[in-house]
């Protein structure tokens, strides 16, 4: 109980207690919320992931972003998108070319940073895609980074805690 | 009978009162770090892969014919449906194909199917994966959940292990069969 006191001798006493259990239990809920995941990672404002219960943590953070509006290689906006859809003027054979050129670079400092540091080889991508996109948006890039040869895709999803 | 004394020492009569402000402040700074810190969303992700051309030399006859019957399961997801294909790589094929519905019930159908695969064939350890272009990302996730997760209902028999050796998936490689150019 704390207590203040003024001129005429009055006590004035304020119940803590409550106040107490209630920053007990808010505590004891931002412990167990608490992330332990090696990397955090601010998701982009028009991307909402699927839910997912996936054990994987997120590892690295992600290279290519498929909003909702733009496509974005390494935080370059490298097209805009429409609908769920990429204008046709930056599609030629079913990849998007400036996607393929970007990651093409990202590749050969992949390859340079293996050779130079003796690791195993880095030909994995980390993709952040809007829940909402079609399949044939996703293709097409992965098809572009399958030319850069990135062979594995680490497609990000939010973690049910179901 | 006894008699209880009455204390006469000043000292243990006074009231005692503890003082919480210290206890306090420290409880409002560690939340005030907490709040700060915390991530409410908790990202994952899902590993697949896709196909690729090699320029490592093809097989030799020898090793073509000391090659066994694999099981290959093939995977199609529509808008409509799913087909789940499961066949042989060497005669005789055993051909076996079943469609279940895009919702959770079918999903969970396809699962159980899955398992009983892994259960007969333990080696298997991939599914190759042929998508629709108007499928959503929200859909393949979910399809890839029941393919990868090994959820607790399941028997503890089928298992693959991850990359830091623990048993978690139920088919580890996924391949995304129509992502080529």
């Amino acid at each position: 109980m704390a207590s203040v006191g003024n001129d005429d001798g009055e006590q004035i006493s304020l119940n803590i207690m409550p106040m107490l259990d209630i920053f007990s239990i808010l505590i004891l809920f931002l412990l167990m919320s608490f992330s332990t995941d090696p990397v955090s990672h601010d998701l982009n404002g028009s991307v909402e992931l699927p839910e997912s219960d996936t054990l994987n943590s997120l590892d690295e953070v992600p290279t290519v972003a498929i909003t909702r509006k733009e496509l974005i290689v390494n935080d370059k906006t490298i097209a805009p998108i429409n609908a769920g859809e990429l204008p046709k003027k930056y599609i030629s054979q079913g990849a998007v070319y400036d996607v393929f050129k970007e990651l093409e670079k990202l590749a050969e400092a992949n390859k340079k940073f293996v050779k130079k540091e003796n690791k195993k080889n880095a030909s994995t991508l980390t993709i952040e895609i809007d829940k909402g996109h079609s399949f044939k948006l996703i293709k097409s890039i992965m098809v572009s980074a399958q030319q850069a040869e990135f062979v594995v895709f680490k497609m990000m999803v939010s973690k049910s805690r179901g | 009978m006894s008699k209880k004394r009455k204390s006469l020492d000043p000292v243990k009569d006074a009231m005692v009162e503890l003082n919480v402000m210290p206890f306090i402040d420290i409880f409002s700074l560690l939340c005030t770090f907490l709040l700060f810190s915390a991530v409410f969303v908790s990202i994952g992700v899902m590993e697949v892969q896709v196909p690729f051309l090699s320029n490592a030399a093809p097989p030799k006859a020898e090793e073509k014919k000391k090659s066994t019957r694999n099981l290959e399961i093939k995977i199609e997801v529509s808008k409509k449906d799913v087909k789940l294909t499961s066949s042989f790589t060497e005669e005789p094929v055993n051909e076996n194909t079943q469609a279940y519905g895009l919702d959770s019930s079918g999903l969970t159908e396809m699962h159980k199917q899955l398992v009983s695969l892994k259960l007969d064939h333990p080696d298997s350890d991939s599914v190759t994966l042929f998508i629709d272009d108007e499928v959503v990302y929200d859909e393949i996730v979910d399809v890839l959940d029941q393919i990868k997760l090994r959820y607790p209902s399941d028997s503890p028999n089928v298992s693959s292990q991850n990359n830091e050796g623990k048993d978690v998936f139920l088919y580890q490689k996924v391949i995304f069969g129509s992502v080529l150019l």
